[in-house]
C-alpha cells in the first residue's frame, strides 16, 4: 500500500532537497523527503577527529558494495564498475554533500550562463572545437543574481563584494558578476600564507581578494532565524561534519526551518530508484526501505534532488526524457557529463618558514580570478577556459596532509625526518579549471551491470581533451611565477627530482594530466550534466525553472543541471538552482502549467 | 576522438586536429622540432607534478 500522498516529494535530503522543502514548507506544503542514508547532526561531529573513519574510510560517502557507477573513457570501451571510492566522493545521508563539503561559495561569472554565445562573438565559431558542445544555460547570471543572494545570506556566507551593482571594488573580486548587496559576513583574517599569497599575487599586477566560505569567522544569524556559531578552525572540514556547525550545511541552516513548520518528514533507509508516471506526468516515487521492501510515495510535485548521479540515472530507470545519443548528439538525458581540471598547481617546501598549516578552515583561502573563464584573452593560446588560483589554509590532517619534496626516500629514516621537518613549511598553489562539454562525454545505463537490488548501474564515459591538456600547461606556468614571488629564493625542479637540502624548494611548471583520466585517485566532486538546464527541450532536460520538459510536475535540481563546469566550486550555484526551483514550484502548485 | 597518449607518458606532445604530430622529453625541443608548427597544440602527459594535492570536496 502505497504512503500518503503529500503535496511534494523529494528525493534526497541534501542542499537541494533542505533547500526546497524549506521553502515550500513555510508556505504550508506538505513535503515528504526520501533519504537513502542516516540521519546527520552536529552532536555526532564533536570531538570526532577521526581522519582514518571519515577521511580513508569514507564514513559519509556512498558504499560501493550497493551501488556504483560503471566507467570507460571512450565508445569503444567496455565499461568496468568502480569498486572503490577514488575521483570522486558522493556523499550520503541527511544533509548530502552539503555535511562534507569545504564551503567554497562561489558565484560563476556572467561569461559561464553564455558560454556559447560569448565566446562565438569574441574569437569566432571557428574557435570551438568541433566536438566541443558548450552551449548556453537558458538563464542569465542577472537573473539567477536574487538566488544566489538568498542562499549566501541563508548560508552566512563570508566575503568581500568585488562588484556592487557594477561598481567594482578593490580587494573584492572585481572579475564576479554584479552583486546586489554585500556578503552578509564580513571576511576572515588573512592567515600568514595567505598574506604571503597576496602579497606575491599583487606585486606581480594579479587581484588578489578573501575566497568567499561557508566557514562562519564570526557568529551569523540568519533571515530565517537560525544562529550558528564562529569557527574554531580545527582543520576538519572537507570529508567530516562540522562540529560546532559554524560550517553552513542543510542539518544546521535549513532542514531546521522545514521541520519547524510541521509539514516535513524524512524517510531514512529510502532508495529511491524509480519515478513512476504515464510518459508525461510523474506520480509517485518508487524506493526500497530498510528492509528491501518496494514502497511508493505518491505526491503532487517530485523533486529529483539527490547527487547528479542518481537524478540521472533516475530518469532512465524511470523512462523520462529521452537518453543522449552520442552518435547523433540527440535526446538530452545523461548529456554534458563534465568534471574538472586540476593538475596545474604548484608546491613549495620552505628550509625554516613555518606556518600553522595544523589550524584552518575548509574555505578559508586567498584567491585570484585573472585566469578564470575568459577573464583574459585566449587569442593564440589554443585553448578555452580557465581557472581559479587559490593557496588554501584548510588545515592539514595527520595522514593525508604529508607532504615531501621530489627525490626524498619513498620510505625509512629518511622520509621520516622529512615528514617531521616539512609538515609546517609545505604549502600549495592550486589550479581548479573548467571542464567543457564534448559529444561523446555522457551518461547512460550500463548494460552489464546492476546494482545489490537489480537495476542498471549508471555508465561514464569521460576523458581528457586536448583543449584542458593545454589549458592545464598553461596554468601551471602561472602558479609557478605566483609561486617564485612567494618564494623568491626557491629552487626549481628543471627535469629531474630534487633532493632535500637546506634551501627553500619548489615543484611546478607546466602543468599535466594523465595519458586517460584516473577514476582511482582523488581530484574533486564537482561533478556536472546528465540533467541539463537549457532553452531548447531538443538539448536539455529542464527549463530555467528546472521543470522537466517532458514532466511538468517533475523537478530535476543540482550540479547536474549545469551545461558544462565552470573553475569555480558548484555549491553556490547549486544553492541559487535550488532556489529558483523552489520558487518555480510555488508558481506551479498555485496554476500548474509549463513555468517556460 | 584523438590519438592514443599512453605511449607518450612522461613526454610533451604536438596535436594538431586531435593527432600527436610530434613528441619530445622537453617543451623546448617540442617547440623547436620541424614538425610542429605555431598553431598546433603543445603540452605536457602525465602526472601532476609531486606534492600537488587538491583538497576540493
Amino acid at each position: 500500500m502505497a504512503n500518503k500522498k503529500v503535496d511534494v516529494a523529494i528525493v534526497g535530503a541534501g542542499w537541494v532537497g533542505g533547500i526546497i522543502a524549506a521553502e515550500l514548507c513555510k508556505q504550508g506544503l506538505e513535503v515528504v523527503a526520501i533519504e537513502r542514508g542516516h540521519d546527520r547532526s552536529t552532536a555526532q561531529f564533536q570531538d570526532d577527529h577521526d581522519e582514518l573513519r571519515y577521511a580513508i574510510r569514507n564514513e559519509l560517502f556512498q558504499n560501493t558494495a550497493n551501488e556504483t557507477q560503471t566507467f570507460r573513457h571512450n565508445l569503444a570501451e567496455t565499461a568496468l564498475p568502480i569498486r572503490q571510492l577514488g575521483a570522486w566522493l558522493p556523499g550520503t545521508g541527511v544533509g548530502g554533500a552539503g555535511v562534507h563539503w569545504n564551503g567554497q561559495t562561489w558565484r560563476f561569472h556572467p561569461r559561464d550562463f553564455q558560454i556559447r554565445t560569448e565566446t562565438i562573438d569574441r574569437y569566432g565559431a571557428s574557435a570551438i572545437p568541433a566536438n566541443m558542445a558548450i552551449q548556453d544555460w537558458g538563464i542569465t547570471y542577472d537573473e539567477l543574481e536574487p538566488y544566489y543572494d538568498k542562499f549566501e545570506y541563508m548560508a552566512g556566507i563570508a566575503g568581500k563584494a568585488g562588484n556592487l551593482k557594477g561598481q567594482q571594488i578593490a580587494g573584492g573580486n572585481v572579475f564576479e558578476g554584479p552583486r546586489s548587496r554585500e556578503f552578509p559576513v564580513k571576511p576572515p583574517a588573512d592567515t600568514p600564507l595567505m598574506a604571503l599569497f597576496r602579497k606575491a599575487t599583487t606585486s606581480l599586477g594579479y587581484h588578489a581578494f578573501t575566497g568567499p566560505t561557508a566557514n562562519l569567522p564570526t557568529g551569523y544569524k540568519n533571515p530565517d532565524g537560525i544562529e550558528r556559531g564562529q569557527c574554531t578552525y580545527c582543520g576538519f572540514c572537507e570529508r567530516f561534519g562540522c562540529e560546532v556547525g559554524a560550517k553552513a550545511d542543510p542539518t544546521v541552516t535549513v532542514l531546521p526551518v522545514a521541520f519547524k513548520t510541521g509539514k516535513f518528514k524524512i524517510i531514512n533507509y529510502a532508495n529511491a530508484f524509480q519515478v513512476k508516471n504515464d510518459g508525461k506526468t510523474a506520480q509517485s516515487i518508487l524506493y526500497y526501505d530498510s528492509m528491501g521492501r518496494v514502497q511508493e510515495q505518491p505526491a503532487d510535485i517530485i523533486v529529483l534532488g539527490s547527487f547528479m548521479f542518481n537524478n540521472t540515472r533516475l530518469l532512465l530507470n524511470s523512462k523520462l526524457g529521452t537518453p543522449y545519443d552520442p552518435a547523433t548528439a540527440t535526446g538530452v538525458v545523461g548529456r554534458n557529463f563534465c568534471y574538472q581540471a586540476g593538475g596545474g598547481g604548484a608546491s613549495a617546501w620552505f628550509a625554516n618558514e613555518e606556518f600553522k598549516r595544523y589550524m584552518g578552515a575548509g574555505a578559508l583561502s586567498c584567491a585570484i580570478d585573472d585566469f578564470n573563464a575568459d577573464n583574459f584573452d585566449h587569442t593564440g593560446l589554443g585553448f578555452l577556459g580557465g581557472g581559479s588560483i587559490t593557496v588554501g589554509a584548510s588545515g592539514a590532517r595527520p595522514i593525508q596532509s604529508l607532504s615531501v619534496p621530489p627525490g626524498t626516500p619513498a620510505f625509512g629514516s629518511a622520509w621520516k625526518a622529512a615528514v617531521q621537518h616539512y609538515y609546517k613549511r609545505v604549502v600549495s598553489v592550486g589550479f581548479q579549471g573548467e571542464s567543457p562539454a564534448y559529444q561523446m562525454h555522457y551518461m547512460d545505463l550500463d548494460p552489464n551491470y546492476r546494482d545489490k537490488f537489480g537495476n542498471p548501474l549508471l555508465r561514464l564515459t569521460f576523458d581528457w581533451q586536448p583543449n584542458e591538456r593545454a589549458m592545464i600547461a598553461f596554468a601551471g606556468t602561472k602558479t609557478l611565477g605566483i609561486m617564485q614571488e612567494m618564494v623568491p629564493n626557491g629552487q626549481v625542479a628543471k627535469g629531474g627530482p630534487l633532493s632535500p637540502t637546506s634551501a627553500d624548494l619548489i615543484s611546478g611548471g607546466p602543468g599535466s594530466l594523465p595519458a586517460h583520466f584516473d577514476t582511482t585517485a582523488y581530484q574533486s566532486t564537482h561533478i556536472t550534466g546528465g540533467t541539463i538546464m537549457g532553452a531548447d527541450p531538443n538539448t536539455s532536460v529542464v527549463n530555467n525553472y528546472l521543470q522537466m520538459w517532458d514532466a511538468e510536475n517533475l523537478f530535476v535540481v543540482g550540479a547536474g543541471n549545469f551545461p558544462q563546469n565552470a573553475g569555480f566550486n558548484p555549491t553556490g550555484t547549486v544553492g541559487a538552482l535550488a532556489y529558483r526551483a523552489a520558487e518555480g514550484i510555488l508558481k506551479y502548485h498555485k496554476n500548474g502549467g509549463a513555468l517556460v | 576522438m584523438t590519438d592514443e597518449l599512453d605511449a607518450y607518458d612522461g613526454q610533451w606532445v604536438a596535436m594538431r586536429d586531435g593527432h600527436v604530430v610530434a613528441h619530445a622529453e622537453d617543451e623546448e625541443s617540442i617547440r623547436a622540432h620541424a614538425d610542429v608548427q605555431p598553431a598546433d597544440l603543445v603540452f605536457p602527459i602525465g602526472v601532476p607534478p609531486s606534492g600537488f594535492y587538491l583538497i576540493n570536496v
